[in-house]
């Protein structure tokens, strides 16, 4: 019997649900797709949530903001803040979390991600750059210890988290709401674009609730959940890892750095 | 339909007596008829057409639709091969796939989106990507990557240009990164020649499952057959498109002919069209299926009826539209993207339309989308289409889907010789910054990290990462598909029939360079106007070159057997006034690797790795980019091609990515050697800091030859244990090879060269590459 | 209130979309069914707002222009009123209320800039915006509605302007000119 069902939750324009399905099958989840035709009381009956990337709404009004005011939001806000159910959103995900006020939590929106700020280039961005963890209660970053380095494909026009006070990202940051920054291979924090790819305050790749069960994850997990998957610029002990596996033939089954983020679903919900 | 009370006709049964005048009429009206079509369509009918008629006729004999002047020529072309499950003739060629993925089949297409393109270049091209998408989704695929190759003017020569350049790329970004299929990469290439008529050429490849691919037709069987039209609501859009693409630019303002594309409602279609596909397939029920194009739903119901063996009766109340009023021609042939039409048995169809209207909501999604049953399938052959109830279009199906021909003179032209470079003195340092700094052998990574290649989790290799893009086909099986383009412009431009030979060995060659074999070749002929015989000419040889390399180099799928075009595209009037382009195939070649796991890329990856150079001596600089970009010569005619050694290159590369003897590959094309060797550091992690020691003294040649020479030939890295094993068997197969260096910890490139040893770092030759691409986006250039 | 500004004139184009607008038609959906203040909304219309500033040539050759180049709005899809003056009127029914959003620290078009560069020898500015125009039901407090609308709050409150990334400003149907902050940013050309 597997330890968790997960519903992916497919808004219209959303377009990574089909191997963000696989990466938590692969860690043992029981993982289904959940249609946004279908009634949000039926959402009750998943012990864990995940927002997949894409464009849901086609960016209408703005990255997230039409997906977030969907009845099915409110279900996935109640159901954890009041059962404690983890949420991860990617991408798009990530932005329809911000926009609902899920992340940083309480309700209010106190972020946005906005346009990418890049030097020389505007919109779409696509590339692989490396995040750090930080300390953090996330769940999602549990099986990996503050000071490791993953890496990470990023791939969007919209990710650069902010806030009307400037100070508020660095106090979620000293309260371990930030667990994934953008740093260099090495795990330097990040010094400029394209370590940092879309001009981030405070770097962050990712920002989650006080609890730490709701994440708003700009980068992509689901697509480095295979060692082979990995880009072959990406130096470091995960590219040589990569090449030793591929000169056995087995960089196929091997897992990759970004599947480290749906075991820690797994091993929270096994937990819980 | 009896004259006297049916509806309007074009012109009356005496004006058709003069032709010229008729056909002017129509044309300014937009409709293109040329003198003789007008008669021909008169008589093909028994009377002059009604307007609906005249319209549908006019776009289905154009180029675009009916190849007129180009399907005897065609014929040339290798088509068959075992793997070929279906070859050129509907949206898409079909190839079967080794086991353990023998229950899939790879779907291919290709097209150009030129014309609109150049008019509107956001639009024309994300409406290109939309297309080729369709042409591969509506053979019951799932779409797994699109490749686009472009061709640009000199951005030096004008905003439009750099605009149009700046603008398809957009476009292709927004439409299909929306769509959630990876871009798989291509070429681009930039050439004064296509100021006025850039090239957006785009191919898509999809996965099927072997028993389930749907086909354009009518089933067989009693039916009762209707026909269900789903996607965006009909509206006016892109009317006339395949006319004018058909139409040289230059005429007055074109845009109103682009269509509207909408990925976000094509996503949807496509999840929609994925849970029908899953229905008709566990269900058996019988089904025809097909995309709308040019000729919006008159083409594809006539099609599917003519492929099928029926007629139809369409009904035009019928279809979802737009709240605005339409004229019927509008309705049967506006070229509305995101459309897909169904052919159902009658007692499926409400289901059908629940999906689409109820379970996937299309209405919510867009404004008036949905899916709606529109006619059905007639037993007599007869194509019918009724509005406000009168017929307007009636006739034999034949008489629309019957090929039209039309023969064309040609007129075959010498070869460009060029001359042989004047003794200048070679400055070696500078001439690989220079090379490297041009639009056309500048770093693309500024270009391609504005798409997503990586969505679907499928891609193993990217753009950049080696010379064909590698999917893996299933995530729980190795066998892994290549992808690459070739087709040197200025080679084609110089000698037609050789440019075509290489464009096809350098598609292959790239495929093989990643460990694959080439399995399959799609093809997109850009070229002028037909009536020039010279275009013609080009055309012929053209022709020939394609078929003569595509039959060389198909043994490492099928021994014995020639690689098959299985789908392709010609696109003519690439032409703004006496302006034609020069001739240009672009062909792409799929492979398929045995283990997608052992996709070898082309960046070096350990200090003391051999590189060796196996193919061609270096004797020649005919055609190369160092005669062009750097000594600002006519390039002349491209470098000789051996396709027998050519092939046996190739199956060298497969033999050695199969037997893991070799970390990385590369092919020797644009550039030649040096930058081939510059390209293989660079594309290593900068932290690595790794570089290149080379010697090319052993190539016994003078400096500039072994630097810039661009015969074929394909650097490999290889660890010093295992280079034995390439050295033997490059001799097994009859094949020069040359260790010219090894991999070294220092970030910079050294080689030895007859007179002199030259050093560049590597951030010299990362910031030269960085910059054209850069420069194009930021700056206006003079 | 004239059309200059730092010496030059400013010239607003007003952009809308020929045919339905998807956009605004599920942002009216969201809004009517998921905020209080949306309850009054009768329709609801986006459109783009263009401010040219610079040394501009007359109305018809300004127009011209704005047709001729890829840059500013696609004629096939959308329709564009020039407007040089506040006294000018705009593409809008009486009693629609205007919420315009841009981006923090406004929105330059460099391609735009570079296109006008290159045609008219003429280096001017070109910023953008967003202009939703709302229409409210009879007896609906529009001007309120409009506001509560316009600033994205909670997943209740709040839909055109998410303000850690945006700014919004507030109108009726006679929209001051120049209307859009100066920006510092410049961009290449983004979808429209």
């Amino acid at each position: 019997m597997s330890s968790g069902r997960v519903a992916i939750v497919q808004f219209p324009g959303v377009n990574c649900e089909a191997e963000t399905l696989r990466a938590c099958t692969r860690v043992g989840l029981a993982a289904e797709l959940f249609a946004w035709t279908r009634s949000p009381a039926e959402l009750r009956a998943y012990q864990a949530y995940v927002l997949p990337g894409g464009f849901s709404w086609q960016d209408r009004v703005r990255a997230g903001a039409l997906a977030a005011k969907d009845p099915l939001l409110e279900t996935l806000a109640e159901e954890a803040a009041a059962r404690g159910k983890p949420v991860l959103g990617i991408c798009n995900g990530a932005q329809v979390l911000v926009e609902a006020g899920l992340v940083p939590g309480g309700g209010a929106v106190e972020l946005a991600l906005a346009r990418n700020r890049m030097p020389g280039r505007s919109g779409y961005y696509a590339r692989w750059i490396h995040v750090r963890v930080e300390s953090s209660p996330c769940v999602f970053t549990r099986t990996l210890a503050p000071g490791s380095v993953l890496p990470l494909p990023v791939a969007h026009a919209e990710g650069r988290f902010t806030c009307r006070r400037a100070t508020r990202l660095r106090a979620l940051l000293a309260g371990g709401q930030v667990p994934l920054r953008y740093a260099t291979a090495a795990g330097e924090p990040a010094r400029g674009f394209p370590e940092n790819p879309n001009g981030s305050g405070e770097a962050a790749a990712a920002v989650c609730d006080a609890r730490g069960l709701v994440l708003a994850l700009m980068p992509h997990p689901e697509r480095a959940q295979d060692l082979g998957q990995l880009a072959r610029a990406v130096p470091g002990e995960w590219g040589a890892r990569r090449e030793q596996a591929s000169e056995r033939g087995e960089a196929s089954a091997a897992a990759g750095p970004g599947l480290e983020i749906f075991a820690g679903l797994a091993a929270h919900l096994r937990d819980a | 339909m009896s004259e006297a009370a049916g509806p309007a006709l074009a012109w009356t049964a005496a004006e058709t007596a003069d032709p010229r005048t008729i056909a002017e009429r129509l044309a300014a009206r937009g409709v293109s008829l040329a003198v003789e079509e007008v008669t021909l369509l008169a008589e093909l009918l028994g009377r002059p057409p009604t307007w609906p008629e005249a319209v549908l006729f006019g776009i289905q004999w154009s180029e675009h639709c009916s190849y007129k002047s180009t399907r005897h020529l065609l014929g040339r072309l290798p088509t068959r091969a075992p793997q070929v499950i279906l070859g050129p003739g509907e949206d898409a060629g079909v190839v079967a796939l080794p086991a353990p993925c023998d229950d899939l089949v790879l779907v291919l297409a290709h097209e150009s989106h030129n014309h609109p393109s150049q008019v509107l270049p956001v639009e024309g091209a994300a409406t290109g990507i939309g297309g080729i998408v369709r042409d591969v989704g509506c053979m019951g695929a799932e779409v797994v990557g699109v490749l686009d190759a472009l061709r640009f003017g000199d951005p030096r020569h004008g905003v439009h240009v750099r605009d149009v350049a700046r603008g398809v790329v957009e476009g292709i970004a927004a439409y299909g990164n929306a769509l959630g299929v990876p871009n798989l990469g291509g070429d681009v290439a930039f050439d004064g020649r296509f100021d006025e008529n850039c090239l957006v050429n785009v191919m898509a490849v999809g996965l099927a499952p072997r028993d389930g691919l749907l086909r354009s037709r009518v089933p067989a069987g009693p039916g009762p057959w209707v026909f269900v039209l789903v996607g965006k609501p009909t509206d006016e859009s892109g009317l006339g498109g395949a006319a004018f693409a058909s139409d040289e630019l230059g005429g007055g303002d074109r845009r109103g002919a682009v269509q509207l594309p909408d990925p976000f409602l094509k996503r949807v279609l496509h999840v929609a069209n994925a849970e029908a596909f899953r229905r008709v397939r566990e269900r058996r029920i019988p089904a025809g299926f097909k995309d709308l194009g040019a000729g919006g739903l008159g083409c594809a119901t006539s099609e599917l009826a003519s492929a099928g063996g029926r007629g139809a009766e369409i009904t035009l109340e019928r279809l979802h539209r737009v709240e605005r009023p339409l004229p019927p021609e509008a309705l049967l042939c506006a070229e509305t993207q995101e459309r897909y039409c169904w052919v159902v048995p009658e007692d499926f169809a409400e289901e059908l339309l629940g999906l689409y209207n109820r379970e996937f909501a299309l209405g919510e999604v867009h404004p008036g989308a949905g899916a709606s049953v529109v006619g059905r399938a007639r037993d007599d052959g007869r194509y019918r289409v009724l509005w406000r109830g009168e017929a307007i279009v009636d006739c034999a199906v034949e008489a629309i889907t019957s090929a039209r021909r039309v023969r064309r003179a040609a007129q075959r032209r010498a070869p460009e010789r060029g001359s042989p470079p004047r003794g200048q003195e070679c400055r070696a340092h500078a001439a690989l910054l220079t090379l490297l700094s041009s639009f056309a052998l500048g770093s693309r990574e500024y270009l391609y990290r504005h798409y997503d290649s990586e969505v679907q989790g499928r891609t193993w290799l990217r753009p950049g990462e080696g010379d064909a893009a590698v999917l893996r086909a299933h995530p729980a099986r190795p066998t892994g598909i290549a992808l690459a383009v070739g087709g040197n412009a200025w080679w084609c431009a110089a000698d037609p029939e050789l440019g075509a030979r290489h464009a096809v060995a350098e598609a292959a060659r790239n495929v093989a360079c990643v460990g694959a074999r080439p399995w399959a070749l799609t093809d997109c002929l850009n070229f002028g106007r037909p009536e020039d015989p010279e275009v013609m000419g080009d055309l012929e040889v053209t022709l020939e070159g394609l078929a003569v390399a595509a039959e060389a180099l198909g043994s490492l799928a099928v021994r014995g057997e020639p690689l098959p075009f299985v789908s392709g595209n010609v696109s003519l009037y690439n032409q703004t006034g006496e302006r034609a382009v020069p001739p240009a195939p672009v062909v792409m070649c799929a492979g398929v690797l045995r283990e997608a796991a052992g996709a070898v890329g082309l960046a070096l990856a350990r200090v003391g790795d051999f590189l060796v150079l196996v193919g061609e001596p270096r004797d020649e600089l005919g055609g190369s980019a160092y005669l062009r970009e750097v000594l600002r010569e006519a390039p002349g005619r491209p470098p000789s091609l051996d396709l027998r050694r050519e092939a046996r290159l190739q199956e060298l590369a497969v033999a050695a990515a199969e037997g893991r003897w070799v970390r990385a590959a590369h092919d020797v094309s644009e550039g030649g050697l040096a930058v081939a060797v510059a390209e293989m550091m660079l594309a290593s992690p900068p932290e690595r800091g790794l570089g290149a020691d080379v010697d090319l003294t052993v190539l016994e040649t003078e400096g500039p030859l072994a630097l810039f020479s661009e015969r074929p030939g394909i650097v490999f890295a290889v660890s010093a244990e295992r280079a034995p094993r390439l050295f033997q068997a490059a001799r097994e197969r009859s094949l020069l090879a040359w260790p010219i260096g090894a991999t070294s910890g220092q970030a910079r490139l050294r080689v030895r060269l007859p007179a002199e040893t030259v050093e560049w770092t590597r951030a010299e030759l990362a910031s030269a590459a960085a910059r054209p691409l850069a420069r194009l986006w930021n700056e206006e250039l003079r | 209130m004239s059309g200059e500004r730092d010496g030059g004139a400013v010239a607003q184009a007003w952009i809308a979309l020929l045919a339905e607008d998807p956009e605004a038609a599920s942002a009216l959906a969201v809004a009517r069914r998921t905020l209080a203040a949306g309850r009054g909304l009768g329709g609801l219309r986006r459109l783009r707002l263009l401010e040219l500033a610079g040394r501009l040539p007359e109305r018809a050759r300004i127009e011209t222009l704005l047709h001729e180049s890829t840059q500013f709005y696609n004629p096939h899809k959308e329709r564009c009123q020039v407007r040089l003056a506040a006294e000018e009127p705009v593409p809008l029914a009486a009693g629609e209320r205007l919420v315009l959003v841009v981006e923090r620290g406004g929105l330059r078009r460099g391609a735009a800039e570079r296109w006008w560069l290159q045609q008219t020898g003429e280096r001017i500015e070109v910023h953008e915006g967003i202009v939703w125009a709302l229409r409210f039901a009879d007896g609906a407090d529009a001007e309120r509605g409009a506001a509560e609308l316009a600033e994205l709050k909670d997943a209740a409150h709040g839909l055109f302007c998410n303000p850690h990334a945006q700014e919004y400003r507030l109108s009726g149907a006679e929209p001051p000119l120049p209307w859009l902050p100066r920006g510092r940013e410049s961009t290449t050309r983004r979808r429209s």
